[in-house]
């Protein structure tokens, strides 16, 4: 496991890590800016656009982690890396797996948060969705590296050797599962009311005759 | 340490082994030779557990060191990224220890491979074409260190086109594995 976080490391220092792209995160930021600060402000009342940035801020912080997912185990199959890893295990993807999750949580997807973090204290979102938002970030980043498991999966299906990236998945979902699970103990009480907060029925009537 | 009994193997819907059986014991030093696409690779991947036979059993009683094809080596990473002190100065690496791989030749670049793999302390080692872009001095060392490996005990299987002086030959010829004593 600390194998993989130093050449993860050493990956990232040479402009070559699986890190999220600058551009694409500044692209994001620049989304989110357009949307806070002119759509919400001008075409909704206060009180719902006040709620309703925090929920905006997670879906854009989700669709920014899901960027180049595909890609994150795409180099290592196609260099023998993946198979190495499996093998030195013996034959369990367990400790890579680990490894990828830490140097991914540490090296790439805990510096976009901070983008968001930024962010969302100057959208003032509120401070307690932005702690959930932190503490969802392990199951986050499983889900990431799931995805980009069962992306390499499906595009070896062809061949066998799909039931070995498929085992890479097992280990991702079960860390991916137990993170949601805390998550739901930790962070979803405090996350629930803001999401009904969110969506009253009676709101979304108004809103939806306020468009018509 | 590693049994062949009745093997078949498939690489998408073209079969490439079939019926395949043998056992190689420890301190056997074994080559599998055949044509370019004749099933040598697949072969070597069963071994290593890394693809299922369509048919026939695969046992390993042993942990392995295997050399891909592929050499698994990141361009940008330095050399001495890949291998310590020790195994850099067998293999006569010191001096390109701060280069990055994207900057070594063919042969350097299986040389880094070589000293990672067979510095790995497994008895089996499954090797895919470890004497390939090789000069003559390196696949002499290659060698010795795999006869040294099978003289303590160790098996190795490795695919080769080229005639060596080994304890068995196996040839991959129209799907079918035929075995020559050297």
């Amino acid at each position: 496991m600390i194998d993989v976080l130093r050449r993860e490391w050493a990956l990232i220092r040479h402009g070559k890590g699986h890190v999220l792209a600058p551009a694409m995160l500044l692209m994001f930021a620049g989304l989110l800016a357009l949307v806070i600060l002119t759509g919400l402000t001008q075409g909704l009342d206060m009180a719902l656009s006040q709620q309703i940035k925090a929920a905006i801020l997670w879906l854009l912080l989700v669709a920014a982690l899901s960027i180049g997912s595909d890609a994150v185990f795409a180099e290592d199959a196609r260099d023998g890396t993946l198979i190495q890893a499996y093998l030195s295990a013996s034959h369990s993807f367990w400790p890579y797996a680990l490894g990828m999750l830490v140097a991914q949580a540490a090296l790439a997807v805990l510096p976009a948060a901070l983008i968001f973090v930024a962010l969302w204290a100057v959208a003032g979102a509120g401070t307690v969705p932005m702690g959930t938002l932190l503490a969802v970030l392990p199951p986050l980043v499983s889900l990431r590296l799931l995805a980009g498991a069962m992306s390499l999966a499906a595009v070896r299906v062809p061949g066998l050797d799909a039931l070995i990236y498929l085992s890479l998945a097992a280990p991702l979902l079960l860390l991916a599962v137990g993170g949601l699970a805390l998550l739901a103990l930790a962070g979803g009480l405090i996350f629930a009311p803001l999401f009904f907060a969110l969506v009253p029925p009676s709101l979304q009537m108004s809103q939806l005759k306020g468009i018509l | 340490m590693l049994i062949f009994e009745g093997v078949t193997l498939a690489r998408g819907l073209r079969v490439l082994v079939q019926g395949a059986s043998f056992h190689l014991p420890a301190g056997a030093f074994w080559t599998l030779q055949g044509a370019n696409g004749a099933g040598k690779t697949t072969l070597l991947q069963a071994a290593a557990q890394l693809a299922e036979p369509l048919y026939g059993t695969i046992c390993r009683e042993t942990s392995l060191a295997y050399l891909s094809h592929e050499l698994a080596l990141k361009e940008v990473l330095p050399v001495a990224h890949y291998i310590s002190a020790v195994h850099a100065e067998a293999w006569e690496l010191q001096p390109l220890g701060d280069l990055p791989i994207s900057a070594l030749s063919a042969g350097q670049k299986k040389r880094v491979a070589l000293a990672r793999t067979l510095a790995v302390e497994a008895p089996l080692w499954l090797l895919d074409e470890p004497l390939a872009n090789l000069d003559p001095a390196y696949e002499a060392l290659a060698l010795s260190l795999m006869r040294a490996h099978c003289l303590s005990g160790g098996a190795v299987l490795a695919t080769t086109h080229k005639a060596l002086a080994c304890d068995l030959r196996l040839i991959l010829k129209s799907g079918r594995v035929e075995a020559y004593d050297d």
